[in-house]
């Protein structure tokens, strides 16, 4: 999903349009407000785990976070987790380093811009 | 109105589900395995939606104690995982889940479809 700017977009906004049809806006209030809680608790859990050698642990994490960047259209930070979730499964940590940063740096952005759209539905 | 159990970790996932079928069943909640056969055999639902990854007890090992459950053997279970790799349905249908959905959930119709399919005709 790319913007006006042709930038992949940080939030694929077809999922949120589409969580407001499942609940309207008082549920994409909720998803963001749990996202935006629970999202980076799971991404410093996937780095602990990684940081440990702990691959099950860090399976565990993304897959967490997986379902929720899904559900929320973070596209860049769901295809991490698919892409570092079979390597973890695999025991293949070495290269889950590159998904874990893609993850680290693209999930900050996608909280910001949640609760932009968080803010907006309030109005 | 139909009671389904929900067997789910993620919170934001059991508020999504609530959404979509809250106005048309009874949701009774779960976060984790233990809670969940404890409360499916003494409130028994008519169809269970049940997590593969959950910490602790997952989604198979639940299944298989339900099927293992005289009372409970015959309860519709619907698989509900983040997995989507080439073969899963297969698996969990061998596994004995009686469908199997896929998260995220892009098309309410098709999880409404997969429910009522399997409930008790009333």
């Amino acid at each position: 999903m790319r913007d006006q700017a042709g930038q992949t977009a940080i939030v694929d906004e077809a999922a949120v349009e589409r969580l407001k049809g499942f609940g309207g806006v008082k549920l994409v209030r909720g998803m963001v407000e749990l996202f935006v809680q629970n999202a980076p608790v799971r991404a410093s859990e996937a780095r602990e785990a990684f940081d440990c050698g702990d691959a099950a642990a860090l399976r565990a994490a993304l897959h967490a976070l997986k379902s929720s960047a899904g559900q929320l259209g973070a596209s860049s930070v769901y295809a991490a987790c698919i892409a570092g979730e079979e390597l973890a499964s695999r025991g293949e940590l070495g290269p889950c380093a590159m998904h874990l940063q893609r993850i680290e740096t693209d999930l900050p952005l996608v909280c910001e811009h949640l609760e932009h759209i968080r803010a907006d539905s309030v109005a | 109105m139909p009671t389904l159990a929900v067997v789910e970790d993620n919170a934001d996932n059991r508020l999504l589900l609530q959404a979509i079928l809250g106005d048309r069943y009874d949701l009774v909640e779960y976060d984790n395995g233990v809670d969940a056969l404890s409360g499916i055999a003494t409130q028994r639902p008519d169809l269970v939606l049940l997590d593969i990854s959950l910490p602790g007890m997952d989604g198979t090992e639940i299944l298989q104690r339900i099927r293992r459950d005289g009372a409970l053997r015959a309860l519709p279970v619907i698989a509900l995982t983040a997995h989507a790799m080439a073969g899963d349905r297969e698996k969990f249908l061998a596994a004995g889940f009686d469908d199997y959905i896929t998260k995220p959930i892009i098309d309410e119709g098709e999880l409404f479809a997969a429910i009522e399919r399997l409930l008790p005709k009333r």
